[in-house]
């Protein structure tokens, strides 16, 4: 059953915001502005070699955000909850309109184009999926049957589905892991979430292998089961067959158990053979979604030699800038990897490889622990939540900081693909700062209305 | 407790434990995030730099120009000129494939030896910087400049070459440079050297290499991920190469090269010398080549180009050997010059098995003296003469004047030539010595042979009255800056002890070939030229032609020693006299002669 909140008691809320005014979560507001100032400075030294315009564009957009932050951090974060119909819908006229008025940029109609800046609709998105997933789960409680995860979910991937429209796959890629730990917390079984990784791992996986296979090529002539998969994952007859084999592999299995007087519920078999369904048929659609140069990418994580020149290169590069700053660092704008442009997307995706090369794994160090408190913050945010509407916005913040941080550090380190996320309010990106100012901001006004009246 | 919720404290309790997990879950990701940080920055951050570093720098070798060749009168012989070459190193970033590059400059390179793809692969496989042609032409030069922002590896820089201003004379001599090669390489005291240095390969290039040499500079530059230069790093000056100033005179040089070639084999050799210091103003062989052309041309070449045939070459020195023969004969006061010996054209002489042997003069001379012998070169006289002293008296002279030994021991891979006796001529399995060996060794046949720069230095004694010089081709070195470094102090070898009268007769009777003999075509009117022309028989095709003498002035001592030799140039009086007189009149103009030696 959906618990309304008695808002009745706002007013006397708001009146005692100032006799509360200690309990706001100053580390998480000390932590976002040593993050944000950290890469001003970042983007600053990598100007010398880019040209001018990032850094000032940049804190632009960190002073609206900066605004933003305290102004969230302020209003009551119940308002959100009340309106989340209406929030939902804004959401899908942005990512709708975005396809229709958007700007086209660097092959992504994902942005609006509002004078002299432009605006990523899925940085608008974040937020309000965040919030409106939030108000959404917060009403239901009941969670036992598949059923109920099914219109959740359904309200989930509409808008992911629209960005991934744009086409933005790595925009997209947050959305996931959001969905499921919002999922996760809210109360859903372990086992339905489990189904719906599965799914997800078909989907992405069959398309990945197939590229990994193509791209392996003449390696494969002398070896059949290879050569043999390889032609299952370029969609040929023996495609079919690797399928059919799986599933009567699956039946088989489960006939022999029983009997061996094993009984399992056939309930179950067929609910995977569905699941295998669904996740091949995804496949084919995530086929056309992901862009050549993102497999190729994604597959160089695996075995760097098959892109040597492409998503190779850029995590080498990264790696030995990161590596050769050693313990105290080439020093502020003296990284010769950034610097001299041997570096890729070293003021957006690939910041981190700066820092670590200008400064060193002493004051790197330093920069990623302000990092993990903002999530560590988040995360207690969670915890101490006055109610489940808040618990699950902050869970859904964290869940989104942690997620970036962990791929995009992974990313520049060797130990993660280079999946295309930026590392927030750190990287370049002026919507990217304000929503995840914005995100911060809603994460302090939680925190902050911590204590019942 | 969550406000406004239903009592579903299972629901809560759920939620925090979620959380607390996930929490932990992503403080596990921190730690792995952490410790991969410190892994690339503390405990590979060594190895990380050093990328780095290779990654943003590249060395650059500056050649040091090679010293230059300068003749007696400070003109250059070989000079280094500006030549453009083209680099190529593969960069980091937007590397292009090896067969992008390759069809893309293949228009252009093609008049080039196609060694330039093979270092292109190279270029490719070991990630160095590689010459990929030199000697590229201006025009091309400006069209690969254009190429290089197309294909940032590759760079057209400024190298220094050797250039030969009066033309390629003296080749032989001053010898020509190469790449050294792999073998080359591993030999210990080649360690300064790198792959792709050019090293001498002959002559004076290769023993003076290191002099000439210098030391190669660098620079140690930073470049951007494309491959452009971004600043000089390091940067250390190259220290040009010593320079040589040879004792060559070019003008006599080209005289004597060019009259070689003009010879119906163009094959043979002339060295013409200071008598007083050993000094040598002209050291050619023929055939040249082209020091900067292609060697495996040359290699072909059946007339063996290579062969520097001054002091490599030995042949007989036939007449031309007989004044020794004479000095023999007067040092055992076994002669008389006025008697005469009939030459019928011929001598038989019976040989151990009993039969006869005919040995032949040149002509029919009928009567002859010591004087006319001298000057007419008859064979019979000298047959006759040689007999009577015998072959070790002979030997004994040849060898007080160098014959049969190197004429100085710094110049590598002379030929000794032949002086044969008993001893010798047994050991060498030719069986024992008979009196037609005698014969001929006193005519300068047979087992002898000498080398033309063995003959020159033979005049030259004998123009100095037994006073050898050891001849020498360097006056100084002089280093980088021009400064001299050593310079070279005529070397009196040693002095042949001959008795007053025994110079007096043979200086007289070779002054007879020129004013009325067989070297009539050195006579000049304010000059004194003595010498003696000789015309080696050739068993497998025409005769060689010699001709060696001194010459000074009218009343003075004599100046320079000549020997001009003419492979297969028949007479010597026809072919090789000729090309002495051209010389000596170049090196003793009128113009220079001192007051009253002109009649």
């Amino acid at each position: 059953m959906s618990g309304r909140i008695a808002y009745g008691a706002g007013a006397t809320q708001r009146a005692s915001i100032f006799s509360r005014g200690l309990h706001i979560d100053w580390l998480m507001f000390v932590a976002t502005i040593v993050t944000v100032g950290v890469g001003l400075l970042t983007i600053h030294s990598t100007e010398a070699a880019t040209g001018g315009g990032y850094l000032i564009r940049q804190m632009v957009a960190a002073a609206v955000g900066f605004v933003g932050l305290v102004f969230l951090t302020a209003l009551p974060y119940q308002i959100f909850r009340t309106y989340v119909r209406f929030l939902y819908i804004v959401m899908i006229c942005v990512l709708v309109g975005v396809l229709f008025f958007g700007a086209n940029l660097r092959g992504t109609r994902g942005w609006f184009h509002l004078g002299p800046v432009y605006l990523q609709s899925s940085e608008v998105a974040k937020p309000l999926f965040v919030l409106t997933l939030a108000g959404y789960l917060d009403r239901r409680i009941e969670w036992y049957t598949p059923k109920s995860l099914v219109i959740p979910f359904i309200l989930a991937m509409v808008p992911i589905l629209f960005i991934i429209a744009q086409p933005d796959f790595s925009s997209s890629l947050v959305f996931f892991p959001v969905t499921l730990v919002m999922f996760y917390v809210a109360g859903a079984r372990s086992l339905h979430l489990l189904s719906i990784c599965l799914v997800g791992a078909l989907a992405t996986g069959i398309p990945l292998t197939s590229t990994y296979f193509r791209l392996l090529g003449d390696e494969l002539k002398n070896r059949p089961v290879m050569s043999y998969l390889a032609n299952a994952f370029a969609g040929g007859w023996e495609a079919a067959w690797l399928f059919f084999g799986v599933c009567g592999f699956l039946v088989g299995t489960w006939w022999i158990l029983r009997r061996l007087r094993l009984y399992i519920p056939s309930f179950y078999m067929w609910i995977t053979l569905a699941l295998i369904m669904i996740g091949v048929v995804g496949a084919v659609g995530v086929n056309s979604v992901i862009k050549d140069y993102q497999r190729k990418r994604l597959v160089a994580f695996v075995n760097p030699e098959l892109d040597p020149l492409g998503g190779g290169y850029n995590v080498r590069q990264s790696q030995i800038a990161i590596g050769s700053g050693q313990v105290f660092g080439k020093g502020y704008a003296h990284g010769t990897q950034s610097q001299l442009g041997f570096l890729p997307s070293r003021h957006t995706d690939f910041i981190f490889s700066v820092i670590g090369e200008e400064l060193g794994f002493f004051r790197a160090g330093i920069v990623l622990i302000f990092y993990f408190l903002i999530i560590w913050r988040g995360f207690e945010t969670a915890l101490v939540a006055r109610d489940r509407f808040g618990g699950l916005v902050a869970s859904g913040f964290a869940a989104m900081f942690a997620f970036y941080a962990l791929l995009n550090l992974g990313m520049t380190m060797g130990m993660a693909p280079v999946a295309g996320v930026p590392l927030p309010m750190v990287s370049y990106g002026g919507s990217s700062v304000v929503s995840s100012m914005l995100a911060v901001g809603l994460l302090m006004s939680v925190h902050w209305r911590r204590y019942m009246l | 407790m969550w406000v406004g919720g239903s009592s579903d404290t299972f629901s809560e309790r759920r939620f925090r434990g979620r959380v607390r997990g996930l929490s932990l879950a992503f403080a596990f990701g921190c730690a792995v995030i952490v410790i991969r940080l410190f892994d690339l920055q503390v405990l590979r951050g060594a190895d990380m730099a050093l990328l780095s570093e290779s990654n943003r720098t590249q060395v650059i070798f500056l050649r040091a120009p090679r010293g230059d060749f300068f003749d007696r009168h400070g003109r250059a012989i070989v000079r280094n000129r500006p030549t453009w070459s083209l680099m190529y190193s593969v960069g980091e970033k937007h590397r292009k494939e090896g067969s992008a590059v390759r069809s893309a400059l293949m228009p252009f390179l093609s008049p080039f030896p196609v060694t330039w793809e093979r270092r292109l692969a190279r270029a490719h496989q070991t990630g160095q910087m590689v010459r990929l042609v030199e000697n590229v032409p201006d025009d091309l030069a400006f069209i690969m400049r254009e190429m290089e922002h197309l294909f940032p590896g590759l760079r057209v820089v400024m190298e220094f070459r050797r250039g030969y201003p009066m033309g390629a004379y003296a080749a032989h001599l001053i010898g020509y440079l190469g790449e050294v090669s792999e073998r080359e390489l591993k030999v210990e005291d080649n360690s300064h050297l790198k792959l792709g240095d050019l090293i001498g390969k002959m002559g004076l290039e290769r023993a003076e290499d290191e002099f000439l040499r210098g030391e190669d500079g660098g620079m140690l530059i930073e470049v951007d991920s494309v491959g452009r230069l971004k600043r000089v790093i390091k940067e250390l000056p190259f220290q040009k190469g010593g320079s040589v100033h040879l004792t060559v005179d070019l003008d006599l040089q080209k005289i004597a090269e060019d009259s070689l070639a003009e010879t119906p084999n163009k094959r043979g050799a002339v060295v013409f010398m200071d008598v007083n210091t050993g000094a040598i103003l002209v050291w050619a062989s023929a055939p040249s080549f082209d020091p900067l052309g292609s060697l495996a041309d040359e290699l072909k070449d059946p007339r063996f180009p290579f062969l520097d045939r001054v002091y490599r070459g030995a042949y007989p020195p036939a007449s031309v050997f007989k004044p020794i023969t004479a000095m023999a004969a007067f040092e055992k006061d076994m002669i008389n010059t006025s008697r005469a010996v009939h030459c019928v054209g011929y001598v038989m002489l019976k040989d151990r098995t009993g039969g006869e042997r005919k040995y032949r003069c040149w002509k029919t001379h009928g009567w002859v003296d010591y004087w006319r012998a001298m000057a007419e070169s008859c064979d019979t006289y000298f047959y006759l003469l040689g007999q009577q002293i015998g072959s070790q008296s002979i030997s004994e002279i040849s060898s007080q004047f160098g014959l049969g030994q190197t004429t100085q021991d710094t110049l590598p891979g002379e030929v000794k030539g032949v002086v044969p006796n008993p001893n010798w001529k047994r050991r060498a399995g030719l069986g024992g010595w008979s009196t037609g060996d005698t014969f001929n060794m006193s005519i300068g046949q047979g087992y002898l042979t000498s080398t033309p720069l063995q003959v020159a230095s033979f005049y030259q004694a004998l123009a100095t009255r037994g006073r050898t010089y050891m001849p020498y081709l360097v006056d100084t070195l002089n280093d980088g800056s021009g400064r001299i470094v050593e310079k070279s102090q005529p070397r009196l070898l040693r002095e042949v002890k001959l008795k007053d009268v025994t110079w007096d007769r043979v200086h007289r009777s070779l002054e007879g070939v020129v004013q009325s003999g067989t070297a009539g075509g050195t006579r000049i009117d304010f000059l004194d030229v003595r010498g003696k022309t000789g015309t080696a028989q050739n068993p497998h095709g025409d005769d060689h032609a010699w001709f060696a003498g001194y010459a000074g002035y009218n009343g003075e001592p004599p100046r320079y020693a000549v020997a001009v030799f003419v492979e297969n140039g028949g007479h010597g009086g026809v072919a090789a006299v000729p090309i002495a007189r051209k010389i000596i009149e170049a090196a003793l103009p009128m113009s220079a002669a001192p007051k009253g030696t002109l009649r």
